[in-house]
Parts: C-alpha cells; structure tokens; sequence
C-alpha cells in the first residue's frame, strides 16, 4: 500500500493532517506528520488540510491496456471497487 | 566543454539546435553550461532578475504564478528539450513567474551576453531564437483557450491526458493540488470533476493510480468540451 509523501523540511507539525485523515493514520513525531496508520484511502483529506504543501498523495496516470478492468490488479482474484 | 555528452545529445535533439549549421552548434555548446537540481527546488523566481536562456534536459519543471490569496497557477510544464526564459533575450525586466523542479532536473543554460554575440554573428541563431518565442506565444494562446472555453471536466481530462502519455518519466506523479494549479480552479472542484470521470468511465481510481481505460474517449470528450 502507498502512503501519501510527507516532505519533512516543508512540515510544521501543525497536525492540521491528523485531525483531517478519517483513518486515524497520521500522528506529529518528533514535529513531523508520520504516517502511522494501517491503512489509507488516498481520499486527500491529509493534502487538502495541509497549510503548506508538505503531505502529498500523488497518482499515477497510466493506460494500462494488459488491465482490462482497469483495477491495477490481477485478474485471477476477487476484489472489488469500492 | 564543460556539459556532459548525455546533455549535448538531448541539446542537439531540440528544435532550437536541428536548425543550425555545424559551426553555431559548436560555438553555442561551448559556452552552455549545466546544472542539477532536486525536487521542489526553485530555478528561477518571480521578481528577480535572471539573464540566462535554460534547457530540460531530464526531469519535468514547472513554472507558475501564485494570486495574492495564495492561489497557485500553473502556467506550463517544461519537459526535456523544452526552452525557458526568453524574454531575458528582449529586456532585463525582473522575472513574470516562478520556475521550480517538479521532479529531480537537469537543466542546460547558456547567458544572455554569449548568446547575444553568437546572434550577432548567425542570422540563424536570431531565426531559431524566433521560433521558440513562436512556440511559447502558440502554448500561452491555448491555456488562454482551455481557461476561457472549456468546462473543468474537460480540462481535468486534458491533464490526464498529457500526464498519461508520460509514460517514459517515472518519477513524475500528480497531486489534485497539481491538477488544480494547472486548470485554474480549486482541489475540491478537481475531486469531483476526478469522481465524475469515474463514473462516466473514462478513469478508474484505484488507490494511488489513476488508469486511464478508454483514451479515444477520453479525447473526445476532451474536444467536446471546448
Ligand atoms: S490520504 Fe486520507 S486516509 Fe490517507 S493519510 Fe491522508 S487523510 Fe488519511
Ligand atoms: S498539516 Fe502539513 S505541516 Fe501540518 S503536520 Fe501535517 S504535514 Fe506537517
């Protein structure tokens, strides 16, 4: 699983990040966001409360023509969408 | 010469170079000089004075303009063999935007007083000069274009669009800040818009990845749009 970048020179350790993510996946170490938790949406929450830019959830846009539904996984296996 | 051999190849493949004789392209070589930068460094910045004429050669940089509620536009994405800075070559004003490494850079520059001297003596070089200008007012023309006319779904999906056939450039990821910055409009609205693509079908979001499942229709949406 991907977690969103945290750019430690950028970081205030305002926690504005922590009080945003719904997954209880951020905490200030040391006055720095650190990503602690099991698991992350990649809902943005995090980048959008952030006052200076320092967490980031970056994608990746591909066309990927081996991946007929388009899911980024393989195909013998069950999943869903969400 | 003081460039790398991998920088001369990526400066002989640019327009700007295709079009000069052996003699200037040995001349200008001579006199560019090279520099590394890391992501999110500051190239150039608005307001202050810069005299050189730069080159990607790897890596992407951005240059942007930040509105005085602290909104950022981004005005254009330079990738390799992608020229900026020109107007130093006019006039001395201070610099109109700000140019930052959105990825690790590698930038060849050349100044203002060789380029000059070398103009003076090849009218080509004053022709090709002209072409990058041509270029840039071309580019400017369209992000007027896109701003002005076309609804933020298209011009979300035209982003995507640029930044999927990136594929060669695998450090290059977007944020929906990025997305933003560049369709002139706030993160929220590019979250729907993102949502909106997905369930039209154009886009599948899986965690960080956004798959781009049918081009062709993404593209025409993209032309209807405007
Ligand atoms: S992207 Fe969402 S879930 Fe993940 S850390 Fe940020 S706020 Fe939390
Ligand atoms: S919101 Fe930004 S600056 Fe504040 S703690 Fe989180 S990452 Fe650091």
């Amino acid at each position: 699983m991907n977690i969103p970048e945290i750019d430690k020179d950028k970081c205030i350790g305002c926690e504005a990040c922590v009080d945003a993510c719904l997954r209880d996946g951020l905490e200030v170490v040391d006055n720095v966001a650190t990503f602690v938790g099991e698991d992350c949406t990649w809902c943005g929450n995090c980048e959008a409360a952030c006052p200076t830019g320092a967490i980031t959830c970056p994608y990746d846009v591909i066309y990927d023509t081996s991946d007929e539904c388009g899911c980024g996984h393989d195909h013998d296996h069950d999943h869903d969408h969400e | 010469m003081i460039i790398s051999n991998n920088t001369v190849d990526s400066l002989l493949k640019t327009h700007f170079f295709a079009s000069l004789d052996d003699d200037s392209v040995k001349k200008l070589l001579a006199c560019f000089r090279e520099q590394n930068y890391s992501k999110g460094d500051v190239v150039l910045r608005e307001g202050e004075k810069n005299q050189d004429l730069f080159f990607v050669i790897i890596g992407i940089a951005k240059s942007y303009k930040v509105s005085p509620d602290g909104k950022e536009q981004i005005l254009s994405l330079f990738r390799s063999g992608d020229a900026f800075n020109m107007t130093m070559i006019i006039d001395s004003n201070p610099q109109v935007y700000t140019v930052e490494a959105m990825s690790p850079l590698t930038l060849a520059y050349i100044s203002r007083s060789d380029l000059y001297e070398l103009m003076n003596q090849n009218g080509k070089i004053y022709e090709a000069i002209l072409r990058l200008f041509a270029d840039q007012i071309r580019y400017l023309v369209t992000l007027v274009e896109d701003l002005s006319f076309r609804s933020v779904m298209g011009r979300v999906a035209k982003i995507l669009m640029m930044y999927m056939s990136d594929l060669y450039t695998p450090h290059m990821r977007i944020t929906q800040r990025d997305i933003a910055a560049m369709a002139g409009t706030a993160r929220e609205v590019v979250s729907r818009a993102l949502r909106a693509l997905e369930d039209d079908g154009y886009i599948v979001i899986d965690h960080s990845r956004i798959n781009i499942t049918d081009p062709e229709a993404l593209q025409e949406l993209i032309d209807y749009s405007a």
